[in-house]
């Protein structure tokens, strides 16, 4: 075994060590003052752009914690890789689900009444029988 | 299965076994450093299921909070924001002393490593101690929707209704997480203190921090799903 010879008696620098404490003192901080801005952004009345704000200072939030508290930023590529991974499945779930939902009442395809009743309205008030004339 | 054949062939590990600082190295690897990129990945693995079991949870709320948009910000509205924010902050918190607690073990700093991982877990017990106090809140107010009573009438409010249900499943599946990240915290403090943890070259602190941060990535968006929905 050549690999027999390459062992020094002393622990080499340990791997994932390469963040330091200042470093994650600043992400830290950062984390916190991002807490604020989105509970501030939340008093503030912006419609629909609410939610997205508050989806997408959660996803700066989780890039800092991704990248220096779980260490991606220093990891090898084949930890980012499947960390990439992670979130490539994660958007196939996401965005064919939500294409499909969140488009239903802007698909003009047929205005045949027991459709309009079906592409309006959510599946639960079917089996509540809150709606009239829902298809069964 | 082992068995002691005196046969001439590559002593290699033998000598492995003999080295007094790789008393921790499985004989199935070649080094430390392939030893952990293998117990890492496989941590990062186990997460990426964990990524896609909050990711379904996640697609169910984003496809409720479509349908039901103005019940969700009612709902959140029943929220104590206040503590929400203050949990958010203590699990952050707690992640930071992660950090450092996996830092301190890389370095070698036993005391450290120990102070950083009982600061965490006392800082997951007071997340999970307010999350207690917010839970017992929301029962007396009436709005535990699968336990019917005077204030909250089942079905009244199907929108409403499918938001303290998403509520309590999806932090009470998160709050289980943190619980058993307490209880793994736990062992690794007996273990350090009983020397018995490979300190300087311990990759199983780095992924009991990686387990720890998902943890905290994960309420990082359950906090605006539940506590900052307007409309």
């Amino acid at each position: 075994m050549a690999h027999a010879d390459s062992y020094s008696a002393e622990p080499t620098t340990p791997r994932g060590a390469h963040a330091t404490v200042p470093v994650y003192l600043a992400v830290y901080a950062a984390l916190l003052i991002l807490v604020v801005v989105t509970v501030g952004i939340a008093q503030i009345d912006l419609g629909a752009w609410n939610f997205k704000a508050a989806i997408a200072v959660a996803s700066i939030k989780a890039l800092l914690i991704l990248l220096y508290f779980m260490q991606v930023r220093y990891s090898p590529p084949l930890i980012r890789m499947v960390a990439a991974a992670a979130f490539f499945w994660l958007g196939i779930l996401l965005s064919l689900t939500l294409s499909d939902y969140w488009t239903r009442q802007e698909t003009p395809y047929s205005e045949a009444p027991e459709l309009v009743v079906w592409k309006q309205i959510a599946p639960t008030d079917l089996i509540r029988g809150r709606i009239e004339g829902a298809p069964r | 299965m082992s068995e002691v054949v005196p046969v001439a062939g590559p002593p290699a590990l033998d000598q492995q076994h003999a080295r007094p600082h790789d008393g921790w190295l499985a004989h199935h690897f070649d080094d430390l450093d392939q030893q952990h990129a293998a117990a890492e990945l496989g941590m990062w693995l186990f997460l990426v299921t964990e990524f896609m079991f909050f990711g379904g949870l996640f697609t169910a709320y984003m496809v409720y909070h479509g349908w039901y948009g103005q019940d969700f910000a009612t709902g959140s509205h029943t929220m104590h924001l206040v503590l929400g924010t203050i949990n958010t902050a203590v699990l952050l918190t707690s992640s930071f002393s992660m950090a450092v607690a996996v830092h301190a073990a890389a370095q070698g700093h036993r005391t450290m490593l120990i102070a950083m991982l009982l600061a965490t877990i006392t800082l997951g017990a007071v997340f999970l101690g307010i999350k207690a106090y917010e839970y017992h809140a929301k029962f007396v107010e009436g709005l535990v929707p699968f336990i019917a009573n005077s204030q909250f009438e089942m079905h009244a409010n199907v929108g409403l209704e499918t938001f303290l249900n998403l509520y309590f499943l999806m932090t009470g599946v998160h709050a289980a997480h943190m619980v058993i990240g307490i209880a793994i915290l736990g062992t690794l403090v007996g273990a350090a203190l009983r020397h018995r943890l490979p300190i300087q070259r311990s990759v199983l602190v780095h992924n009991v921090g990686l387990y720890w941060h998902f943890v905290d990535l994960v309420w990082v968006y359950l906090f605006p799903f539940f506590y900052l929905v307007t409309g």
